[in-house]
């Protein structure tokens, strides 16, 4: 599954800053926010075939339309420290380059312009996991969002399994 | 990516059986046979039964499981037999077998799932015996402890 990364996720009007495009969405008590343009869909799914020989972040696979997806559980990834959502209900289909997979979701907060201004520094009781593949955060609504890159998690975590 | 083959599925004969939670298929061609709970290899008097017997649930690190069926297959240093739940009534059915996607290869270790197949919304994955072996069999001998009689 291709995604098209052409499209700019920033915008700008001459004389102010600019602004990024985040879709936001949550996990539990954690909320997350990723490039619009990296979601293919998202599928209304409650359960993931596990896999043996995987990492526990792994939950598992699923078929879309005959295209095996792994799903990965972000709460077990980074470590969190708060309770696992039980009412997962959905998953967010993701593309970086030719890759794709999924991501557990309780909520689609949808999609919201952050200006430069609200990104906040990372905090400082975050997991290393959490950290690395932090490309920023900010308020909304009171509820901090993590921003994830994507690209950087998928790097990270074949540099887990190689550690095994 | 340009230049890169793309795997593509391929049919083959393949038998389902049970690990736990798992719910998992074997290419027919790559066993010899499917044998009851009791079995024991053809080896020498000098070899030790319990080597050759594995337990899934043990490799699969799920709590042991009440095994009824051996899948047994030849390799160089001799027979093998994996104890399994259960096999599906269905015995040998022929399917479409799904490449594992160039992702998720990264993530299986030891890559003993050689690919899925999907049915009725499950995703079920094919496991290669022989690379379970390689992998596991030099650093985890049966869990059944010398001298303890098959059930």
């Amino acid at each position: 599954m291709m995604v098209d990364e052409q499209i700019d996720d920033t915008s700008k009007t001459p004389g102010t800053e600019p602004n990024r495009l985040y879709f936001v969405f949550r996990d539990g008590h954690e909320a997350y926010a990723v490039p619009p343009t990296s979601v293919v869909e998202v599928i209304t799914k409650t359960k993931a075939t596990p896999v043996p020989f995987t990492p526990d972040w792994l939950d598992g696979v699923i078929s879309v339309r005959g295209a095996i997806v792994p799903v990965l559980d972000l709460f077990r990834y980074f470590r969190l420290p708060s309770k696992i959502s039980t009412r997962r209900n959905r998953m967010i289909l993701v593309g970086v380059g030719p890759n794709a997979f999924a991501i557990w979701s309780d909520q689609i907060v949808g999609v919201e312009t952050v200006e430069e201004s609200r990104m906040e520094p990372p905090l400082s009781n975050l997991t290393d996991s959490l950290l690395k593949c932090l490309s920023g955060q900010f308020r909304t609504e009171g509820i901090m969002v993590y921003c994830i890159d994507l690209q950087k998690l998928l790097e990270e975590t074949r540099g887990q399994v190689k550690a095994l | 990516m340009a230049g890169e083959t793309v795997e593509k599925p391929r049919k083959s004969f393949l038998i389902l059986f049970r690990v736990g939670e798992y719910r998992l298929a074997v290419e027919a061609f790559s066993i010899q046979y499917i044998a009851g709970v009791n079995w024991t290899p053809q080896v020498g008097a000098e070899e030790e039964d319990h080597d050759r017997i594995v337990e899934m649930a043990a490799v699969l690190r799920l709590p042991p499981q009440e095994g009824k069926r051996t899948i047994v297959i030849d390799t160089p240093s001799g027979q093998r037999g994996f104890v399994v739940d259960s096999i599906s009534n269905e015995e040998i059915i022929l399917r479409f077998i799904e490449p594992v996607p160039p992702l998720l290869e990264g993530w299986i270790k030891p890559t003993a799932i050689t690919g899925f197949l999907v049915e009725q919304e499950a995703v079920i994955g094919v496991v290669d015996f022989h690379r379970v072996d390689q992998a596991y069999f030099g650093r985890m001998p049966s869990v059944r402890p010398k001298g303890e009689q098959a059930r």
